[in-house]
């Protein structure tokens, strides 16, 4: 019983990390622009499907699509900002929200139509490699996907704090106006960011198509989690949203094991209410304004 | 911002007044089911777009999770007949106070919210209740509710399966009454403090207006109104299960007309039903149903983008524009 | 209107503004009010128009309404069945029509439901009073049949279910519906009595077992019908260590799993709609080592895509109407399994296999009948009988009880083993042997 509880500790760690790379794009999206995006689910979706016709069409294993889906989805980050993201800037925020949600309708819709609700499933060589300590087992592409997880949040970090393009963009978020009045191509930046956000995502969804089946719907439950984590991890917050996806992950699993299956999306909504209601703010203040 | 006044000159009201009776006489000429259900389901949206227009309209507390106080509405009534054997018309009073319940325990803490968080905590309590309805036994979970269908015309039971003009006619009197409620809102001092704290909120906490309060008064209202609408559902389809009745895409399609018509207008969410739903069915009747979601999105999208106040907004300031102008 | 005016007035605003307005925008108002009644007009001319479509003599056509989900998340149901029903009823139509009808064509009008059961009621209805259809025919969610169902008792319009499997379709007494395919307390006993099948041959003794279902209709009807048959003495009483219920379409299955590993069931029950589940499913088993004797499920392990995972997937049972080895059995099904795969791209399945012979039935009864008055159908339909030979299924026949339920419905009994999905039940069918217990991880290696 103990465990299979650190099995189920320890996977939802490996799960909340995906989590996190989702909700790291919505929360810098959110943190430049103040816009909700409602199809970053679908985005990951959509690069899902690419990792996964990448690999059925030239056998080319996703974490090594990863080098293609990033440039690829940062481009589609960059034109979705430009085309869906500026005309409602400084729109009002009910248009905002259903832009983005519009976007998502139209993308998840047209996936279905073209591809259909089957599944699709990518075997990479590594499927079945795993390590196995007594009962508690590794396997290696929840594993590979925690670990390049983890290895681009802490590089984003990097980014973010010693690169001057990354200092720019906390500058915005902080405040756009200042920001630009100290030179700082705003517009610029936040294309940079959509571009950035959009690419965690794709990685996100490349990361995960190793061991999950790709389909239509797949974008959808992993955008919920990121909107929870976003907020949990306090908005606009980056490394909020790592420690808040983990605490999600391993929650989401906990609650499943011990109490029902049924409420395990459940309770993920639970906690997004609860934060909202009592520490809106979430659980870290905001890094970038500082 | 600065939003213009709605008003319209008065003889729009005797067109419009015009129009819904010969919608009234329609029926009698008996044109078949399938048109009748079809308008059946343009008056039910309407009305639901009508409902969801008073408090992200008129209040500007923009709602996801409306879908929630529609469900509630047509469990009501579907538990109570079920379990219980009473009638629907009982669930047509007990829904409506169960949901403005249920909008007075979720709005209290909610309200204080900003915008986006407002939007966000609807969705997520729409979403929870959803899930906890697929595991409630007691009330079918998955399963659902199956009615046994009275396959006559049952006034005590409210089930006109032989004759859907029934349903038609209730419909059709629920979207008047809905509609005339919305325009005396509108035209009272209510609905001045309602738009005045949707304006911007501060200045009217400012002037002395209990914002919260009026939230929830028309919180309560909107889901009340919703919750019966539910309820007609329920008796429509004869079959209730959460997926159907609270998910995200049920207040989706309660939203569409509003926005398309005109936010905040008392004539907005019919005019944008009466375009969008037949736009809908023939789409469906010809491009199949996949990408007729896909043509809604772009809608919706295009809406956005170029008249986010909606159509009925955009036919206003044409109109007062030249008078104001003139000043 | 003047003390409307003055109403207002007394509220303050300025309506004075639209006194004053000048003929310009009159004008305009009039030209938008026009607009929209042109609009309104043109929207009721259109309906008029459908409504008083005229409709063609029925004695040169007899018309089949097929109320499928194109759209939605039962799509793929509808799309495969469509191309298939199209070309057997040319096919039909080729050969002469319905001879009894001087050589009536058959015409399906197919009309989609979106899998949502308030679309399907509408069309439905739709189907029958718009487009005249004397039979309905319907493969797919039993939410959907329900409403459907409905309808065609209040209009006298007999329906032919192939793959809904509630059992509450056919226990309201309904005198119109008529499956042909078995519904979920059937299908729960047959795995049951297939499971002590397995026992009494291996030797083996099974004594718990745990159910594991998704939270959509199917999925807890099956879990209903799973214990149910449990209770049954004869081909039950198993303790049930778990019972899991999941939200379809997770993310991540293990804390699952490690309930199940927890229970320690030897067999497990399952009704898992979707294949992606499935395959989540099985991938857990496999990544966290749990072993069992026997997986039996109602649905989901018999799509294509499941064969994709190879080894991992092999030893589940499903028991279907119709799986590949019914070929074997069946050699005339052959050239029609090789036809849908040219016109869909796609492997012949339970739901088409179900479609084919529900058209078959139809046609049957139309011969017989000699009409198309659709309650002389409805007649017809209540008394004939259907020899096996006629149907792509593993069925022992049709034949009707007084409630439209076929009492020789029968599914097959698939497992899936090296040499892919095999028939290896009723006993007297089989084509191979069952494997049991399946081997563990460790035994199957890689």
């Amino acid at each position: 019983m103990h465990e299979m509880l650190t099995q189920v500790i320890l996977n939802g760690l490996f799960l909340g990390a995906i989590y996190s790379l989702v909700s790291i794009g919505l929360t810098l999206i959110w943190g430049t622009m103040k816009i909700i995006n409602f199809s970053h689910g679908c985005l990951m979706m959509v690069s899902m499907y690419i990792s996964f016709w990448l690999w059925f069409i030239i056998r080319l294993d996703p974490l090594i699509s990863i080098f293609i889906i990033f440039p690829l989805m940062y481009g589609i980050g960059c034109l979705f900002q430009r085309f869906i993201i500026m005309p409602i800037l400084e729109a009002e925020r009910h248009a905002q929200l259903l832009m983005t949600f519009g976007l998502m309708l139209v993308i998840k819709n047209t996936v279905l139509y073209v591809w259909r609700a089957d599944y699709r499933i990518v075997l990479p060589l590594y499927a079945d490699l795993f390590f196995r300590t007594g009962e508690i087992v590794f396997d290696a592409p929840r594993v590979i996907a925690f670990t390049a997880a983890i290895a681009l949040s802490i590089g984003l970090h990097f980014f973010m704090t010693k690169t001057s393009m990354g200092m720019a963009i906390r500058a915005v978020a902080q405040d756009s106006e200042a920001a630009s009045a100290m030179g700082i191509n705003v517009y610029k930046i936040y294309s940079i960011t959509c571009g950035l956000g959009t690419a965690f995502a794709g990685v996100a969804g490349a990361l995960i198509s190793t061991y999950y089946p790709v389909n239509p719907e797949a974008g959808t439950v992993f955008m919920f989690m990121a909107f929870v984590i976003m907020v949990l991890g306090s908005m606009g917050n980056y490394l909020g949203a790592m420690v808040a996806g983990l605490i999600i992950g391993v929650t989401e699993g906990v609650t499943a094991f011990l109490i029902s299956s049924s409420l395990r999306q459940a309770v993920a909504f639970i906690v997004f209410i609860l934060t909202l209601l009592l520490k809106p703010e979430g659980l870290f203040g905001r890094l970038l304004r500082r | 911002m600065y939003r213009k006044s709605e008003l319209l000159p008065h003889q729009i009201h005797w067109i419009i007044i015009g129009i819904l009776a010969a919608l009234a006489f329609y029926p009698c000429l008996n044109p078949g089911e399938f048109i009748i259900d079809v308008t059946f389901m343009l008056f039910h949206y309407a009305y639901l777009a009508l409902c969801w227009n008073l408090i992200s309209g008129f209040a500007g507390q923009f709602s996801l999770g409306h879908a929630a106080y529609y469900g509630v509405g047509a469990y009501t009534a579907g538990v109570l007949f079920m379990r219980f054997r009473l009638t629907p018309w009982l669930g047509m009073l007990s829904g409506p106070m169960l949901g403005a319940a249920l909008a007075l325990a979720t709005g209290y803490p909610t309200f204080r919210l900003r915008h986006h968080y407002f939007a966000l905590a609807s969705l997520a309590l729409a979403e929870v209740m959803r899930l906890f309805f697929l595991s409630w036994d007691y009330i079918g979970g998955a399963y659902g509710i199956w009615y046994e269908p009275v396959l006559r015309y049952s006034w005590i039971d409210f089930q006109f399966t032989v004759d859907h003009r029934v349903y038609y006619y209730i419909m059709f009197a629920m979207l008047c009454g809905a509609l005339l409620l919305t325009w005396k809102i509108r035209h009272s001092d209510f609905g001045l403090r309602l738009m005045a704290l949707r304006d911007d909120e501060e200045a009217a906490k400012s002037l002395g207006i209990n914002t919260l309060t009026n939230k929830l008064v028309i919180a309560a209202i909107s889901a009340g109104l919703t919750a019966m609408a539910g309820v007609v559902y329920a008796q429509f389809t004869l079959f209730i299960e959460p997926d159907s009745t609270m998910s995200i895409w049920v207040t989706m399609d309660m939203l569409l007309p509003a926005m398309l018509g005109g936010l905040g207008i008392t004539y907005g969410p019919v005019i944008g039903a009466f375009i969008l739903i037949p736009i809908s069915w023939a789409l469906r009747t010809f491009i199949g149903s996949t990408l007729q979601v896909v043509i809604r999105g772009i809608i919706l999208m295009l809406i956005v983008a170029f008249m986010p106040d909606g159509l009925l907004q955009i036919v206003i300031n044409r109109i007062t524009r030249p008078a104001l102008i003139r000043r | 209107m003047k003390s409307f005016i003055n109403y207002i007035d007394k509220k303050g605003f300025s309506m004075v503004i639209f006194m004053k307005v000048d003929k310009r925008a009159i004008s305009k108002v009039v030209a938008v009010v026009i607009a929209v009644i042109v609009v309104v007009v043109a929207v009721g001319g259109y309906f008029a128009y459908t409504a008083f479509f005229p409709p063609t003599p029925k004695v040169t056509e007899v018309r089949i309404g097929c109320p499928y989900p194109l759209s939605g998340t039962a799509a793929t149901i509808g799309l495969d069945c469509k191309p298939l029903i199209e070309w057997f009823v040319d096919q039909i139509n080729k050969e002469g029509g319905i001879k009894s009808l001087g050589g009536a064509k058959l015409k399906v009008i197919f009309a989609d439901t979106e899998s949502k059961p308030e679309i399907a009621r509408i069309q439905a209805a739709k189907l029958i009073t718009e487009d005249k259809c004397v039979v309905l025919m319907d493969g797919t969610l039993s939410g959907n049949a329900l409403t459907q169902a409905e309808e065609c008792e209040k209009y006298g319009v007999p329906i032919i279910l192939g793959a809904s499997s509630s059992p509450t379709l056919t226990e309201r007494g309904f005198k119109y519906t008529f499956r042909h395919w078995a519904h979920d307390k059937m299908l729960a006993r047959s795995l049951f009595a297939f499971l002590k099948h397995l026992e009494k041959e291996s030797g083996k003794k099974v004594e718990t077992i745990a159910i594991v279902t998704d939270n959509t209709l199917f999925g807890v009807d099956c879990g209903k019908a799973y214990k149910l048959a449990n209770e049954d003495p004869e081909v039950g009483g198993y303790k049930i260590v778990e019972h899991i219920e999941f939200p379809i379409g997770p993310t991540d299955l293990t804390s699952e799993v490690a309930r199940l590993k927890v229970a320690k069931p030897q067999a497990l029950f399952l009704a898992v709609t979707v294949a992606g589940d499935c395959i989540l499913l099985q991938r857990t088993f496999k990544k966290m080592d749990f072993n069992f004797w026997a997986l039996f499920s109602a649905s989901g392990h018999h799509m294509p895509e499941y064969g994709d995972i190879g080894k991992t997937g092999w030893y589940v049972y499903i028991r279907l109407p119709y799986g590949p080895d019914m070929v074997i059995k069946k050699p005339w099904v052959k050239p029609i399994a090789d036809k849908f795969k040219e016109l869909t791209g796609r492997e012949f399945t339970a739901y088409p296999a179900a479609a084919y012979a529900s058209l078959v039935l139809i046609r049957e009864v139309l011969e017989k009948c000699g009409s198309t008055d659709p309650k002389k159908i409805r007649d017809t339909l209540a008394e004939i009988y259907i020899p096996p030979e006629k149907l792509p299924l593993a069925h022992a026949g049709i034949k009707f009880d007084e409630n439209g339920q076929n009492i020789h419905a029968l599914p097959g009994i698939f497992q899936w083993q090296e040499t892919g999905l095999r028939l290896v039940g009723p006993p007297d069918v089989a084509v191979v042997k069952p494997i049991f217990p399946q081997p563990t991880w460790a035994e199957r290696g890689g």
